[in-house]
């Protein structure tokens, strides 16, 4: 017995599935598909999930989500690119083979709520215009320039502190900041309500990571708010080594979405490389593996045309001694050939290079 | 665990609810209008004593100790804020204040450059401390006055003998000559300059032409550009902000050591007079710069390779500018003679002299006479032997030396003539 969300719990019946390789946990839009890669890691078929194992995570749906913009008509295009700007891609990567394959994903953020009492102090910043001059000597005459410069007064301050924070952020994945310095930040500020009609048929990927271990990292986005606001309590203009003695409480933790497209091709060896597009900006970014065997083809066949163009220099030779007239054209010829044949080394040592060069992407 | 909030902060507003938030409490509000000075023993008048450096009554002897450190160079300077020079082209507003002494309930008037009054009638030492239109624009800073009026008598009456051409009976002007001592403001500037700059400079050098057929020497100038770039820290530019002084006798005796500064406390101005400037920071800051960038142009100038420089050009800037509004002691004296005032400055501090001198002019003549009167007896005693022909060629020698003393006398009879010129004309 598979584990499935009925309509009640994330207002879409979904089912639960796992990556046996990565171990993401997935929520998957019921479409009777049996055999779907893993979206995030690629190295393996999602397995369900059974009835006993729904992970606590996916008892409540997410509070917010931030919706797809990406301007999907451009999708095909930047897909195309990507493959034709591949030097002797594999045969699987195509621009038709990337668009087919492509799913709408949703990654998880941690969202915390949570009462905070604290004393808090720090220096504030307040600008300040003082006047300076630059003056001219020329023709001999004087020319003064009055220039007013801004310049911050810091002073101490310090407080007590009762607010409650909603909706701050932490990762909720292990790979999140890898994933964010690979695609860019997503605008989180973008994000809405959660409606389940926004999900559409996106797989749902559910947190890797504790609340427990996300909390310090809660912990600082709160204190950044704070800082913040302490600074416009102050009326300053600049706030710096912010400090406080802080008790939190009413801690709540709810879920953010976050949009991101995903497929991939397989190279040579049939393993998979993913390619990831960011669901805001649009921008892709994807492993690079050129196909050895297409650049042994190319390597093949220059090679050959350099043979044929050695054998003809040399009956061009055989002919020279009896018509000298032909010992030029057989040298030419020679050196051609020489000149093809070396540049036969080329497309293998370009795929070489490519598939060196070329780092995975560090989501894993 | 500490107190919360700690006792020097208190609480301000706050633009978010939910957050308090607290500053360092302010200085406390100590300003008094008017602080008079007398006696906690007998009740008489107490005054500064240049001698002694505090409060002493002039009746039973009472001491009190400065009640200021001396903070000198470390003293706090301030920015030119927009706000500060914005309130500083202001002014003091009013022409005059109405004081009613404390002690004797007498109406007073004085003008508002004064910061400190004696009551006519009963003598009390009362120091005025009129709101300033900013706070920093208060006198934040002074120097005591360490020199007394006897020490100046002492120097003037040295001052007043110490050169021939002075008339014999001055001496005595200088025991009955009034001192007065008196704190003069002053602006004192810091910056730091950094200007650069490109001029044309000259080279010589000499060069052989075969001209009318012979060989010349021949110098020949060639101008090359050269740039550099120069800066001058200044440190407590002193700028005078009264305008009643003679500026030149002030030049004279403004040597002043910073390093004794002491914040403002009104007992140092008991029994003093004092001045509330009258020239403003702006104007006052505008002199200042002016000295700057002309020692700036020094500097810049002093780089090239030659003194010959010509299309000199420089773009200068000013950082760090900081200043501060101080008072500075000197000693004031006017006397008569033959019914003309001469006017005496002696610095309160260290005790230098400037001032104007009458000048004895017939011995001044006399002198002159005595200068010119051995080339008019040689030229006699030339004409003589010139004349009548003899002394075998001992005329012409002595005509000779007749126009060399002639020409030795005229010069310093003109040094002597110029120089007690300069003494009672100031």
């Amino acid at each position: 017995m598979a584990a499935f969300l009925d309509e009640a719990t994330w207002g879409r019946p979904s089912a639960l599935a796992n990556c046996p390789q990565c171990d993401g946990v997935f929520l998957l839009p019921e479409s009777g598909e049996t055999a779907v890669p893993c979206p995030f890691c690629g190295q393996a078929n999602l397995t369900l999930l059974g009835a006993e194992s729904v992970p606590p995570q996916a008892e409540n749906p997410p509070e917010l989500l931030v919706p797809f913009s990406a301007n999907a008509a451009q999708l095909p295009q930047t897909l195309a690119r990507f493959a034709q700007s591949t030097r002797f891609a594999p045969a699987d990567l195509t621009p038709q083979n990337l668009h087919g394959r492509l799913r709408p994903l949703f990654l998880p953020m941690w969202l915390i709520d949570a009462d905070a009492q604290a004393q808090w102090q720090a220096e504030a910043g307040f600008d300040y215009q003082v006047v300076s001059h630059r003056e001219q000597f020329h023709n001999g005459q004087w020319r003064t320039q009055k220039i007013e410069e801004t310049k911050i007064r810091w002073e101490p301050r310090l407080g007590t502190l009762q607010r409650r924070y909603e909706n701050e952020t932490a990762p909720a994945l292990e790979q999140h900041a890898q994933l964010e310095q690979t695609l860019g930040k997503f605008r989180r500020q973008e994000a809405v309500a959660y409606q389940p009609q926004a999900l559409g048929k996106a797989i749902v990927r559910l947190p890797n990571r504790p609340t427990a271990d996300a909390w310090p990292e809660a912990q600082e986005a709160i204190k950044s708010r704070a800082a913040e606001e302490c600074r416009q309590a102050a009326a300053a203009d600049h706030i710096r080594q912010f400090r406080w003695s802080v008790q939190f409480a009413g801690q709540n933790w709810t879920q953010l979405l976050l949009p991101l497209y995903t497929t991939y091709y397989r190279d040579d060896e049939g393993a998979v490389r993913r390619v990831f597009i960011h669901g805001q900006t649009g921008s892709l970014r994807g492993e690079r593996r050129a196909s050895m065997k297409k650049a042994r083809r190319w390597a093949l066949g220059i090679a050959v045309i350099a043979a044929v163009l050695f054998v003809l220099s040399l009956v061009l030779a055989a002919a020279g001694y009896f018509q000298p007239d032909v010992l030029l054209p057989a040298l030419i010829t020679f050196v051609l050939a020489l000149g093809v044949g070396i540049t036969a080394v080329l497309p293998l040592l370009l795929a070489w290079l490519m598939n060196r060069q070329q780092k995975s992407l560090p989501i894993t | 665990m500490t107190a919360f909030p700690p006792p020097d902060f208190v609480r301000t507003s706050s633009a978010v609810p939910g957050i308090d938030v607290y500053m360092p409490r302010p200085p406390a509000e100590t300003h008094q209008a008017v602080v008079d000075f007398h006696c906690p023993q007998c009740d008489g008048v107490t005054a500064y004593s240049a001698e002694n450096g505090g409060l002493t009554c002039t009746f039973c002897g009472y001491y009190e100790p400065p009640r200021q450190e001396v903070v000198g160079k470390g003293a706090a300077a301030f920015e030119f804020t927009v706000e500060t020079m914005d309130r500083a082209a202001q002014g003091w507003g009013v022409e005059r204040k109405e004081l009613v002494c404390e002690r004797c309930a007498a109406r007073l008037t004085l003008s508002t450059d004064s910061l400190t009054t004696t009551c006519p009638f009963c003598g009390s030492n009362q120091v005025i401390q009129a709101k300033a239109p900013q706070d920093v624009l208060r006198p934040r800073f002074l120097v005591p006055f360490s020199v007394t009026a006897d020490t100046c008598r002492e120097k003037t009456a040295v001052w007043l003998t110490n050169s021939w051409m002075l008339p014999s009976d001055l001496k005595r002007l200088a025991r009955t000559a009034e001192f007065a001592p008196i704190y003069i403001p002053y602006w004192t500037f810091d910056a730091t300059t950094q200007a650069d700059w490109r001029a044309e400079v000259a080279h010589t050098r000499q060069k052989r032409v075969f001209r009318s057929g012979r060989w010349e020497t021949e110098t020949v100038t060639e101008w090359r550009w050269e740039s550099g770039r120069a800066g001058v820290d200044f440190d407590d530019l002193l700028v005078d902000g009264s305008q009643h002084l003679s500026q030149l006798l002030l030049h004279k005796v403004q040597k002043y050591d910073l390093r004794a500064l002491v914040p403002y406390d009104a007992s140092f101005l008991a029994g003093m007079q004092a001045q509330a400037y009258e020239v403003g920071l702006e104007e006052a800051w505008e002199n200042g710069r002016q000295t700057m960038r002309e020692r700036t142009k020094k500097a810049c100038q002093a780089q090239a390779t030659s003194q010959r420089i010509r299309n000199f050009s420089m773009n200068l800037s000013f950082a760090d500018e900081n200043w501060r509004y101080i008072l500075l002691p000197l000693y004031l004296a006017t006397y008569r003679y033959n019914g003309q005032p001469y006017q005496v400055m002696i610095n309160g501090q260290t005790a230098v002299i400037a001032g104007q001198r009458p000048v004895a002019w017939k011995k001044v003549l006399l002198a002159v006479g005595g200068m010119l009167a051995p080339a008019l007896i040689l030229g006699l005693v030339a004409f003589l032997l010139l004349y009548l022909a003899v002394g075998e060629g001992y005329g012409g020698l002595a005509a000779i030396a007749a126009v060399v003393a002639f020409v030795i006398g005229l010069v310093v009879a003109i040094v002597t003539v110029s120089h007690a010129a300069g003494m009672d004309n100031i």
